[in-house]
């Protein structure tokens, strides 16, 4: 397999199975269609939602339901497709995009920022013409405009917000243990150092030379989010920036190819690699589980050592911590109400 | 020439596909705009920028609505928190008896508190906000 730099970040992969997006923007959409596969599962089950349900836009209680119902199989199909087939990816981007826009649309209830980024991000993914800067764009816009809302609400001057947010609402926050009750100048900081990281972010994100540090800013931010609120808050927007930030960043895991070993283990391996840079090998005779990495081979143990010290690994462990976050309570609730 | 030919297709695919995107920013920057002279906020990318405990209450020709009917009838939970503006309840609540539960002759009452601070109650048919 052949891989042509392209101008700008990225590398464009010039293989039948990825001809079109680059690594960065293919990783950045696989886990988007994880995102609604795990974090909004409703919406591919034709039986979650009634929908159209008070609307945004009245002429769609018109559409009959199963028009609906249709359209979360047709959701279904295209974000699970092109994670076993790991091809058409811009085309099932848009589909996915424009479908779940479509409902969030047909559905006050089922608005949400974080999904409708996600809805966002996959729409541009299906619109890519070869410019990254349209990604950035996005991004801007949305820190841009959360720091707009946020600058013209006095809560957030005077710290009612954050106060209310750390000592009230989320019981036994950090902020709660160090701050005492009626102590408002650290929250008043807090509100103010908000502020200005988004609108820092949105600014900066669109000047390229900036990018590696817009990246680890945005994560510390949405991570520092999670530690002050003991993880009650901002997962969603974690997982989703996460998958934005991939998206500009020059992120070029070295290709690996798989030999020998069973053929499911080779499918399965392809299959979880959410960069499209582990590839099934020709030498199917091999019966040892061998990987070639940078001319080197490695085999048997040493294959999977070198597997999970990869950078595919690192990201699709990442994206697991972050669903298993959000899924592992939700799973444990559920048993425990059968129990 | 036929090189000629694919080439401006291309070019003219990429600037058809440049001129989407930059509608659907266009549409997004609006939303950003329109949510400044606007309680409601939808699409102008505001999470959490308000927290709010509200309580809706239901009455219908003069007898009080269970949790359960008042969730069948909006399909959100009639005690809850709302992580962005209380008013985008109120808008579901408000649309809802404008549309489906036009002519059921209810009255509402929704008790709310933004940012633990500031009390305050809406009501419907009135669709009228009184501070507590």
């Amino acid at each position: 397999m052949d891989i042509i730099p392209e101008s700008g970040h990225g590398l464009r992969m010039n293989t039948r199975e990825n001809s079109e997006l680059t690594i960065p923007i293919v990783t950045s959409v696989k886990a988007l269609f994880l995102y609604i596969l795990f974090f909004n599962y409703g919406f591919i089950n034709p039986f979650s939602y009634e929908l159209p349900f008070l609307p945004f836009i009245s002429i769609f209680d018109r559409i009959p339901s199963a028009i609906y119902q249709v359209l979360s199989v047709i959701l279904g199909f295209a974000v699970i497709m092109p994670l076993l087939i790991k091809r058409y990816y811009s085309a099932f981007a848009f589909t996915s995009g424009l479908i779940t826009l479509f409902f969030i649309l047909s559905s006050k209830i089922l608005f949400s920022n974080s999904l409708t980024f996600a809805a966002c991000f996959l729409l541009l993914a299906g619109l890519y013409y070869g410019s990254i800067y349209i990604f950035r764009i996005q991004i801007s816009i949305l820190y841009v405009g959360a720091a707009i809302n946020k600058i013209f609400s006095e809560d957030w001057w005077n710290g009612l917000f954050i106060d209310y947010l750390l000592k009230d609402m989320l019981q036994g926050s950090l902020y709660q243990l160090l701050f005492p009750a009626g102590e408002m100048n650290t929250a008043i900081v807090l509100g103010i150092i908000v502020m200005l990281i988004e609108l820092l972010l949105g600014i900066f994100v669109l000047i390229p030379k900036f990018t590696r540090f817009v990246i680890v800013g945005g994560l510390l931010f949405h991570g520092s989010m999670l530690v002050v609120t003991a993880g009650s808050l901002s997962i969603f927007f974690m997982y989703i920036m996460s998958a934005a930030f991939i998206s500009i960043s020059d992120f070029r895991p070295h290709q690996i190819t798989l030999q020998g070993g069973h053929a499911i283990t080779i499918y399965i391996l392809t299959r979880l690699d959410l960069t499209d840079t582990i590839v099934a090998g020709y030498e199917i005779k091999k019966k040892r589980f061998t990987i070639d990495k940078l001319g080197y081979q490695f085999s048997g143990r040493k294959a999977w050592l070198e597997l999970i010290q990869s950078r595919q690994f690192a990201v699709w462990a990442w994206f697991m911590i972050l669903i298993g976050w959000f899924l592992i309570p939700r799973i444990v609730q559920k048993v425990i109400q059968f129990m | 020439m036929k090189n000629s030919l694919a080439l401006s297709g291309e070019l003219f695919r990429k600037r058809v596909l440049a001129l989407l995107v930059s509608v659907f920013f266009g549409a997004q920057l609006l939303g950003v705009i329109y949510g400044r002279f606007t309680c409601v906020k939808y699409f102008s990318w505001a999470p959490y920028d308000q927290i709010s405990y509200y309580e809706i209450e239901v009455h219908k020709q003069g007898k009080s609505l269970s949790s359960k009917r008042i969730r069948n009838r909006y399909h959100i939970s009639p005690k809850n928190r709302e992580n962005r503006s209380i008013h985008n309840i109120i808008s579901i609540v408000k649309q809802y008896e404008n549309s489906y539960g036009k002519g059921e002759n209810v009255n509402i009452t929704i008790s709310y508190t933004i940012n633990g601070h500031h009390s305050g109650i809406w009501t419907w048919p009135e669709d009228e906000y009184k501070r507590k």
